[in-house]
C-alpha cells in the first residue's frame, strides 16, 4: 500500500467492462482495484484512505444500490460514481440522496469518468481532512480531568479567575494550575486560540458525526 | 286450362333455398370448428334446424298444390316430421348456446315434443284428424287456389301444441337467464329470433286452420328468419373471437420484439462500454511521455475480442429469430468436438480450465447443419466456462463426450461447476431465461432450437464432475436415412 496514486476500486460483474474501466483509469494515473461481485467488493477490508468506487447499478446477486447502503452504513470513506445501463430515474434520484456523486449511462466517457473519479476523490479528502481535524481537536480535550472541564468551561466564557475561584468555591492558586493544566493539554499558547479551538470542537457536534461526504 | 305463375311455388321455393344455403354455411362452419376444437353443437342444431325448416317449407307447397287428399296428406306427414325435427334442434340449441344445465322444464319439453310426435307420426293420419271428408280449395288474394283439408280436427293434436308450448317456454326461460348472465347482445337476439318468430309461427298456423286468414304463408319463413339471426349470432361471436386471438397474438409479438429489443440493447451495452474505454485508455497511454505500447496492444486486442462479442450477440440473435436455411450434410461428429475444443483452447487455457474429450472410437454420422451443431456446442461450452468462473473453488474442468447408443447419436457438455439447480431444469431453454443478468439469455433457447430442427432432444442432468451436464441426441445419418 505503498502506493501514492489515489485508490480507486471498479465493481462490475462483466469482467470485459472491468478490464476496461481498470486499464482507463490506470491510465489516468489511478490505483485501480477491480472486483467482479458485490460481495468480494464488500468483504475485501475496508479502504485505509480517501477512495472512490465505480459501481454498476445492476449486478446478479446484489444490486448497486445495496452496496452503496453498505457503505454509506460502513461509514467507508470511499465516494460512489453510479455507473448503469439504463439511465433509470427511480434509482438516479435514490442514489443521488445517498450521496452518489456521479451516475454514469454506460458506455461512459473518459472525461466524465475521469471528472467524477477526481470530484468524489477530492470530497473524500476533504471530509477525511475535516474529520481528522475533528479528531484531533477531540484528542486535545478528551484529557482533560472533570474539574479542569469545568475551569475551561468558566475560562471560555469570559471569568476572570477570581470569579472562578468564587464560582468553584476553590483557592484562585488552584483555579491557576488547573488553568495551566487546561492550556497544556489542549496545546492552546493563549486564551484566544483556546477559546478558538473549544467552539470549533463545538461546532463539528462532537466530531462524532460523519462529515458531509 | 293455363297455369298462371305460382307466387306460392315462388316463395316456398326461395324459403326452402335460403334455409339449404344457410344449412350448408353452417356446416362449412362446423369443418372449420371440429379443426379447432370449438364447440360443435351450435353448429350442429342450426343446420338441422335450417334443414328441417327447408323440408317443411317444401312439404307445405306439396300441401297447397295438391290436388287430391293422398298428395295433401303425405306433404302434412312430411311436415310433421320436419316440424319435430326442428323443434327438437331448437331445444337443443337453445340449451347449448346459454350453456345451462338440464334441468326439469328442458326435460318436461323435450319429453312432451317426443312422445306426442312419435303418436303423431305413428298414428298418422288418425292422430290428426278423426274424419276427413275432402279437399277444399280456397284462393289467395292474388287469386290463386290452394288446397285445405275438409276434416275434423284429432283432439290429440292440443297434446303435441302443448309439448311445442314447452318448447316455446323453454326458449324464454333460456333468454331471460341468458340475459341476466351478462351475455345480454347476443341474447337477445338470438332469444329474441327464437322466441318472436315462434309466436309468430305459432300464431299463423291456428289462424290459417281456422280460415281466419285467407293465404298460406310459408311456415318455414319465420324459422328461417330464426336461423338467420341465429347464423349472424354464432359468426359474429366467431369474428370476436378470432379479432381476440388476433389482438392477444400481436400483443404477445410486440412484447417479444420489446423483450428482444431491450436485452439485445443491455447486452451490447457491455461490451460497447468496453470497446469505449480500451480505446479511451489505450490513447491515453500513447499520450504519455514514454507509451506503455505493451499496454495499447492489449488494450487493442480486448477492443477486437469485445467488439467480437458484440459480433456473436448479433449473430445468435439473429440465428433465434428466423432460422436459417443452412446448407446441411453428412458430419463427423466427433470432429465437430475437436474444431469446437480447438477454437475456444484459449478460453480454457485462460480460465485454468482442464478440458477433457472422451469421443466414440469410430466417426459419429450426422446429417444436418454443422455450423448449427458447433454453435450448440459452443454455446454449452461457454456456459459451462461462465458456470466455472462463478465458483473460485480450485479444479475447474469440462468433459465432451460423444457416443452412439441404440443407434442415436449422442453428445454432452460436463462441468465441474456449481451444477444447475433441478427447479430450473424445465424453464432451462426458454428465451430470456438468463442466469447471468447481463445475458440475453438466448443461449440455451438456440441450442434448443438446433436440437429441435435436426430432430433431436437436449436435456440438462447433474454432472459426474460435480456440476452440470447437457445431454443432446440426435438421429443417426444412416438411421435418418431408412
Amino acid at each position: 500500500m505503498a502506493d501514492s496514486r489515489q485508490q480507486v476500486f471498479v465493481v462490475d460483474d462483466d469482467e470485459g467492462v472491468v478490464k476496461s474501466l481498470k486499464r482507463l483509469l490506470n491510465a489516468s494515473g489511478f490505483a485501480v482495484e477491480t472486483f467482479t461481485s458485490p460481495l468480494s467488493f464488500l468483504n475485501a477490508p475496508p479502504p485505509n484512505g480517501p477512495s472512490c468506487v465505480v459501481l454498476d447499478l445492476s449486478m446478479p446477486d446484489m444490486d448497486g444500490i445495496s452496496v452503496h447502503k453498505a457503505i454509506v452504513v460502513r461509514d467507508w470513506p470511499c465516494g460512489v460514481v453510479i455507473l448503469t445501463g439504463h439511465g433509470d430515474i427511480p434509482s438516479s434520484v435514490e442514489t443521488m440522496k445517498l450521496g452518489a456523486v456521479d451516475f454514469l449511462t454506460k458506455p461512459v466517457d473518459e472525461d466524465d469518468l475521469v471528472k467524477a473519479v477526481q470530484e468524489a476523490l477530492s470530497r473524500q479528502e476533504q471530509a477525511f481532512e475535516l474529520k481528522a481535524h475533528y479528531e484531533d481537536l477531540k484528542n486535545r480535550f478528551e484529557p482533560l480531568t472533570a474539574r479542569e472541564s469545568e475551569v475551561m468551561e468558566l475560562i471560555v466564557n469570559g471569568r476572570l479567575n477570581k470569579q472562578i475561584a468564587g464560582a468553584l468555591g476553590i483557592s484562585e492558586k488552584t483555579v491557576k494550575a488547573h488553568r495551566a493544566k487546561v492550556m497544556q493539554k489542549t496545546g492552546s499558547r493563549s486564551l484566544a486560540s483556546l477559546v478558538r479551538l473549544y467552539f470549533e470542537l463545538q461546532n463539528s457536534g462532537g466530531a462524532d458525526q460523519n462529515p458531509p461526504a | 286450362m293455363s297455369q298462371p305463375f305460382s307466387y306460392l311455388s315462388l316463395t316456398h321455393g326461395a324459403v326452402a333455398g335460403a334455409c339449404l344455403l344457410i344449412a350448408l354455411m353452417h356446416v362449412m362452419l362446423l369443418a372449420r370448428s371440429a379443426r379447432t376444437n370449438q364447440r360443435v353443437v351450435n353448429n350442429i342444431t342450426v343446420a338441422t334446424m335450417a334443414l328441417a325448416a327447408g323440408a317443411a317449407t317444401l312439404f307445405e307447397l306439396e300441401k297447397a298444390l295438391a290436388t287430391d287428399v293422398d298428395v295433401f296428406l303425405a306433404g302434412l306427414y312430411g311436415e310433421a316430421i320436419s316440424a319435430f325435427v326442428l323443434l327438437v334442434a331448437v331445444l337443443v340449441f337453445t340449451r347449448s348456446y346459454f350453456e345451462l344445465a338440464v334441468d326439469s322444464l328442458f326435460v318436461a319439453a323435450m319429453s312432451v315434443w317426443i312422445a306426442s310426435n312419435i303418436y303423431q307420426i305413428g298414428l298418422f293420419p288418425e292422430s290428426f284428424y278423426t274424419d276427413v271428408h275432402d279437399l277444399l280449395f280456397r284462393e289467395t288474394p292474388w287469386g290463386e287456389r290452394y288446397a285445405k283439408l275438409d276434416a275434423t280436427v284429432s283432439g290429440f293434436k292440443y297434446f303435441a301444441d302443448f309439448g311445442s308450448l314447452l318448447v316455446f317456454a323453454y326458449t324464454i326461460k333460456a333468454t331471460i337467464s341468458g340475459i341476466r348472465r351478462d351475455q345480454s347482445d347476443s341474447a337477445i337476439i338470438v332469444g329474441g329470433a327464437l322466441v318472436g318468430f315462434m309466436l309468430v309461427a305459432g300464431t299463423l298456423v291456428p289462424l290459417d286452420d281456422e280460415g281466419l286468414v285467407s293465404f298460406t304463408m310459408p311456415i318455414g319463413l319465420p324459422f328461417l328468419a330464426i336461423v338467420a339471426a341465429l347464423t349472424y349470432q354464432l359468426i359474429d361471436d366467431r369474428i370476436q373471437i378470432s379479432a381476440v386471438r388476433l389482438e392477444v397474438e400481436q400483443l404477445r409479438r410486440n412484447s417479444l420484439a420489446g423483450e428482444i429489443a431491450a436485452g439485445l440493447m443491455h447486452e451490447l451495452r457491455q461490451p460497447l462500454t468496453s470497446m469505449l474505454s480500451n480505446a479511451q485508455a489505450a490513447r491515453r497511454f500513447l499520450a504519455q511521455d514514454r507509451p506503455d505500447l505493451e499496454e495499447v496492444r492489449d488494450a487493442l486486442d480486448d477492443v477486437v475480442s469485445e467488439d467480437k462479442r458484440a459480433a456473436g450477440i448479433i449473430s445468435g440473435l439473429r440465428t433465434f429469430l428466423k432460422q436459417e436455411a443452412l446448407e446441411t450434410s453428412e458430419f463427423d461428429l466427433n470432429s465437430s468436438v475437436r474444431h469446437v475444443s480447438r477454437m475456444l483452447a484459449g478460453e480454457f487455457k485462460t480460465s485454468g480450465t482442464r478440458v477433457a474429450l472422451s469421443l466414440h472410437p469410430t466417426p459419429v454420422p450426422i446429417d444436418g447443419s454443422d455450423v448449427q451443431i458447433e454453435q450448440v456446442l459452443i454455446n454449452l461450452a461457454l456456459n459451462s466456462l461462465r458456470a466455472l468462473r462463478e465458483q473460485d473453488r480450485g479444479d475447474r474442468a469440462i468433459r465432451f463426450t460423444t457416443m452412439i447408443i441404440d443407434g442415436a447419436a449422442a453428445f454432452s457438455v460436463s462441468d465441474s461447476g456449481p451444477g444447475i439447480p433441478s427447479d430450473l431444469h424445465d424453464r432451462l431453454f426458454e428465451p430470456f431465461m438468463s442466469g447471468n443478468e447481463d445475458g440475453l439469455g438466448m443461449g440455451l433457447a438456440i441450442c434448443r432450437r438446433i436440437v429441435d430442427s435436426h430432430e433431436g432432444t437436449i436435456c440438462v442432468e447433474d454432472s459426474e464432475l460435480g456440476g452440470a451436464r447437457f445431454a443432446v441426441i440426435l438421429p443417426l445419418a444412416e438411421a435418418k436415412n431408412v
